[in-house]
């Protein structure tokens, strides 16, 4: 993964959110002023009163619940049940995590903070604190005992970006603010429930001339207070909707942080792969849901009643389980919960785990299908004189007499020795190999002057159309080379890829259907395929090539203009492209070889596939 | 006295210009102020970060021979390897010291590299001579030699890492505009990251039985 570029996205689409959450406040403000300004004609009084109503109330509480959560990172840690570990811990595995958290403050270029443990089997940690200076590291048992040494740095160097990056901050301030929102509504019941109808009351009571009017102050008091429960409501709704947004931005920017301290993607991944594995309901990721809404819940369930829909869409966007929503918990633990950044818990992060996940299977994968190409061919591949002559070698059967004469009379005598032996090696290769081979040989072909590389391109498609067939794995040996080649020559036209799928139907059907007739036995199978990859784009209805329309160039052509196509929907094709090709239920190598090819001509690379 | 008073809208206007004026140059002062602590902050964190190679290279040096006592112990067959990881840290603690003596020395700064680079080549030896022995890493104590090795060799790599992603941040913000501006008012320098001059060091130590 590119760290710095994923962290500087997250940055941004914090700064964003952030935005829009103050937005937000000042909307919910204007939703207060704006109406008592119609009731009462702009009369500026009212105005005035109301928007400073609504300031101090939201300011005040705001203040409060910052003050509540103003304690130190041992103080939140303790409430959690942790337990400070000693400096020299008591048996290795506690010396261990002792190590590893110094090892990335000086990764992360931080003061070492203090590390509580909290006895839970489940894989967990938590950053908790203002500032970095009081900021302290928790991990559950679970986490020592059962992740290994990177993967425990991983998580490690998790939490040390939330301290570095000062989230837990962020995420105070949000949830303060928050409470200040709902604390008007909160504001609007007290008025709703119990001044609007003491003046009601009174009233009615008292039959003196004031008395209709006083009903009148009591309605309006209650209606207004109605209204604020509304706009506190809404305004908690986004609020917490926001504040999760935030929350799953800062979780990528500590994922791609814990990258950056300790450059390797595989810590991380796998220990994210390991809390994946395990059921969620482990009972301290339960009571962190259960925590997490605590006031949340305490107030607006109730207002909420009539509509839970509105409730479990909250849940979902939070990504609690909603059975956990109207529990309550010890307040002492919920605001605990609330300063903490916590490790899991958000499900976005499975995008990262897999990322670096395929990496490593790719990456194991290409590596085995270099071990089977012999060593004096790979040599041969990094020359740029030899990488020529082992494509040759891969074009050319010199078993066939006619072959062998073409050659002949295309190459020197010494290149025509070389290519003899080379095609020894080259042909015994596991035909798996053979594209690898051809990525191996980019850089060195790359390396041939202009001319070189038109001569080489000729010779090249010469040896092909020999036998005056142009079998799949030529086409695609000639295309990909020629792609290298062309990326390398200044005819490279640099045109935005914005074109959308649907604008390329004709394109898009003929590279499908010929997919489609090279794998089907017939022409019912090839219908079937080619129907098939149509649903997977999307198209209702195209119409199918026949078969002598299917040629190399016209596919060539195809592809000249798919490459336009906007990344996202270069992917729908591609994949269209796997379905028609699966759709005999098996892949074979040149199938795979195939695809693979489309993938470099559409500037798409696709790793290498089983 | 008309004259006079035509002059009024006059100087109005040129207060609210003067005014616009005085605004935009406290704006500007702010913003340059802000770009030149955020400049100075990043030039400390690299100081600091490089502070810490050292601090960890020290480390190294005072950890090692506790290490090797604890496991000759257990590796008598080893005392070769063992004894290589001595004299590499007596190497590179002395060549360290020359070093400090003289730090604009070249000769003595690409001494210190290559003896450094030969300690963590040692250390890297002992840690696959011990994978070797499976009954001695199963016991505790060898198991926290074998990870406070494998966390010294951590901190080591992990400040240059440090230091250089502090170096690059700084150099960013020194090179781009608008901060490059101030970084040039103030004569910010370029920061240079840690990098072997040495090539010997840049090769992954050899491991023979």
């Amino acid at each position: 993964m590119n760290f710095y570029e994923h962290q500087d996205r997250a940055r941004k689409r914090t700064k964003v959110i952030v935005f829009l959450f103050i937005v937000a406040v000042f909307m919910i403000m204007a939703m207060v002023v704006v109406p008592v300004g119609l009731v009462s004609e702009w009369n500026s009084g009212a105005v005035v009163v109301s928007a400073v109503f609504c300031l101090l109330i939201v300011g005040i509480s705001t203040l409060v619940k910052l003050g509540q959560l103003n304690d130190g990172g041992h103080v939140v840690a303790e409430m959690l049940g942790g337990t400070q570990l000693q400096s020299s811990g008591n048996n290795s595995s506690e010396q261990k995590v002792n190590n590893i958290v110094q090892e990335m403050a000086i990764a992360s270029g931080m003061p070492v903070p203090p590390v509580f443990i909290i006895e839970d089997d489940s894989i967990n940690a938590f950053a908790a604190g203002w500032t970095p200076s009081d900021a302290v590291v928790g991990v559950t048992r679970g986490c020592i005992e059962k992740l290994s040494r990177d993967e425990l740095q991983g998580v490690i160097a998790h939490e040390f970006s939330h301290i570095s990056h000062g989230d837990m901050r962020i995420n105070i301030r949000l949830i303060g603010v928050i409470f200040g929102i709902m604390a008007l509504g909160i504001t609007g019941w007290i008025f709703v429930r119990h001044i609007g109808p003491i003046v009601l009351h009174s009233s009615s009571r008292s039959r003196s001339k004031e008395g209709a009017g006083g009903a009148g102050v009591g309605l309006a008091i209650i209606l207004f207070g109605l209204f604020l429960v509304i706009c506190g409501a809404v305004g908690t709704f986004f609020g917490r909707l926001i504040q999760s947004a935030v929350s799953r931005q800062r979780e990528f920017l500590a994922d791609a942080s814990a990258v950056q301290y300790t450059r390797n993607p595989s810590g991380i991944g796998s220990a994210l792969r390991q809390i994946g594995g395990i059921p969620k309901q482990s009972s301290f990721a339960k009571d962190a849901g259960q925590c997490n809404h605590m006031f949340f819940s305490q107030a607006v369930n109730s207002l909420f009643a009539s509509h839970p829909p509105i409730n479990e869409r909250v849940a979902r966007v939070e990504g609690i389980d909603v059975e956990s929503l109207p529990a309550l918990v010890g307040v002492q633990k919920n605001d605990a919960e609330e300063r903490v950044s916590g490790f899991s818990s958000t499900s976005v992060k499975t995008s990262v785990q897999e990322a670096s996940a395929v990496q490593e299977k790719y990456i194991t994968r290409a590596k085995q299908a270099i071990k089977n190409i012999s060593p004096f061919v790979r040599d041969a591949l990094h020359n740029s004189w030899s990488a020529r002559l082992v494509m040759f070698s891969l074009l050319a059967d010199l078993r066939d007499p006619i072959q062998e004469k073409l050659l002949a009379n295309l190459l020197t005598d010494q290149e025509l020795v070389e290519v003899r032996k080379l095609s020894l090696l080259v042909n015994k290769e596991d035909p798996s190999s053979r594209l690898p081979m051809i990525d191996l040989a980019a850089p060195a072909l790359k390396q041939l002057s202009g001319e070189q590389q038109v001569a080489f391109a000729k010779t090249l498609t010469a040896i092909a159309e020999g036998d005056n067939i142009i079998s799949r794995f030529e086409w695609v040996l000639i295309s990909v080379i020629k792609k290298h080649l062309a990326n390398n020559s200044l005819q490279k036209i640099k045109k935005r890829s914005s074109k959308k799928i649907v604008s390329l139907s004709k394109e898009v059907s003929t590279v499908l259907s010929t997919l489609a007739y090279s794998g089907a036995k017939n022409q019912e199978q090839a219908n079937d395929a080619f129907n098939c990859a149509l649903c997977e784009i999307g198209f209702k209805k195209s119409e199918m090539r026949r078969v002598k329309d299917c040629t190399m160039e016209s596919v060539h052509q195809a592809l000249d203009k798919l490459r336009l196509l906007r990344f996202v929907e270069k992917q729908k094709f591609l994949d269209a492209c796997g379905v028609c090709v699966e759709h005999d239920g098996r892949v074979t190598v040149a199938e795979a070889e195939i695809i693979r090819a489309i993938g470099d001509l559409l500037d798409c690379p696709i790793p290498m596939f089983g | 006295m008309k004259n006079l008073l035509n002059i009024e809208p006059l100087l109005a206007s040129a207060g609210l210009i003067l005014g616009v004026l005085v605004g935009f140059i406290l704006l500007l002062v702010i913003f340059v102020v802000g770009i030149f602590n955020g400049l100075v902050g990043l030039r400390n964190r690299v100081k600091n970060a490089y502070a810490q190679i050292d601090v960890q290279l020290k480390r190294r040096y005072d950890l090692i021979p506790n290490l090797v006592e604890t496991a000759k112990g257990y590796m008598k067959h080893e005392s070769e390897t063992l004894e290589a990881v001595i004299n590499a840290r007596n190497q590179a603690v002395s060549a360290a010291s020359t070093a400090a003596k003289d730090p604009t020395s070249a000769g003595a700064i690409s001494d210190l590299a290559g003896a450094d680079g030969a300690l963590t080549g040692a250390l890297g030896k002992l840690m696959v001579v011990m994978e070797a022995y499976p009954d001695l890493k199963a016991s505790e104590n060898m198991m926290q030699v074998q990870e406070e090795l494998t966390s010294t060799e951590n901190r080591v790599a992990f400040s240059r890492q440090a230091y250089n992603d502090a170096v690059m941040s700084y150099n960013n913000k020194r090179e781009m505009f608008p901060s490059n501006i101030v970084a040039g008012m103030f004569g910010f320098k370029y920061a240079q990251s840690w990098e072997l001059d040495d090539e010997a060091a840049r090769d992954v130590p050899k491991v023979s039985f």
